[in-house]
């Protein structure tokens, strides 16, 4: 499996972190209640097909990327830098 | 005070020269470049025209005789060979780890067979090209690989780590030079 970090290139599986699904990115307001905060922390969806996560390039440039892939074929979609999201 | 002595990384260890492969110590100061939010564009600028070299991209090592500059990571820039100018402080933060990596250079014809032992890296000549510079590991280190020419990498690890380098180095340069002898 590769990865093909937007700084680096393409780059062997070995020198990325895996850090579950980028819906971590979308952190609720401070306010948004138990039920959404809930949600956020502990329920994810377990997709038969295309999903984005978050990975880490920790022996690469240190960026953390959102990976699209598809968890059926096993293809890797696309990456993109998580700099530059609205955070 | 206490008087401080500099000692070398690798100390005893190096130089060290096993098959057609040579390793030596670069004692050299470094400087890391981290422009300020949103003054990626004037750092570059500041550094161009005090350093007369441009600011690396993704991947790149610039070199004028004995400075060189390389692309370190998503947020840094390496500065090797002398110290940056002061003025560059007003766009990026500048710190001295001089003392924090440890620098060697890998010299001969089987380096790239050396190294792809120790790296996942595509270390074909004509994709790991002279005036590249890339992140990676090295074994279990973090390391910086940069290519000087189609023999002559230079290579980068915490300081701390030193002694783990020359023994997977010394261990790949042995396996490589053992097979010369099979064929």
């Amino acid at each position: 499996m590769r990865i093909e970090c937007p700084l680096c290139g393409m780059r062997d599986r070995r020198e990325f972190y895996y850090s579950g699904h980028a819906t971590a990115l979308a952190r609720p307001a401070p306010d948004a209640g138990a039920e959404v905060w809930d949600d956020y922390l502990h329920n994810r969806e377990n997709p038969a097909g295309i999903t984005e996560d978050l990975w880490h390039h920790e022996f690469g440039c240190g960026a953390w990327l959102v990976v699209r892939r598809d968890t059926v074929s096993h293809a890797v979609l696309s990456a993109r830098l998580v700099k530059g999201d609205q955070l | 005070m206490v008087e401080l002595y500099k000692t070398s990384p690798a100390g005893e260890g190096l130089p060290l020269e096993i098959g057609t492969v040579s390793v030596r110590e670069v004692q050299t100061s470094l400087h890391l470049l981290a422009p300020y939010r949103g003054q990626a564009v004037q750092a570059a600028s500041a550094f161009n025209t005090q350093m007369g070299l441009e600011w690396p991209g993704p991947n790149e090592l610039k070199r004028k005789g004995g400075v060189y500059a390389l692309w370190f990571d998503h947020a840094h820039i390496a500065v090797m060979g002398t110290t940056p100018s002061g003025r560059l402080a007003r766009h990026a933060a500048v710190t001295d780890v001089s003392d924090g990596w440890t620098v060697l250079e890998l010299n001969g014809a089987d380096v790239r067979a050396v190294m792809a032992r120790i790296t996942p890296l595509d270390l074909r000549v004509k994709h790991f090209k002279t005036g590249i510079s890339q992140r990676s590991s090295l074994m279990h280190m973090q390391a910086v690989i940069s290519c000087l020419s189609k023999s002559r990498f230079r290579v980068m690890v915490f300081r701390s780590m030193t002694q783990t380098l020359l023994h997977d180095l010394t261990t790949a340069m042995e396996s490589v030079a053992a097979r010369a002898h099979l064929v």
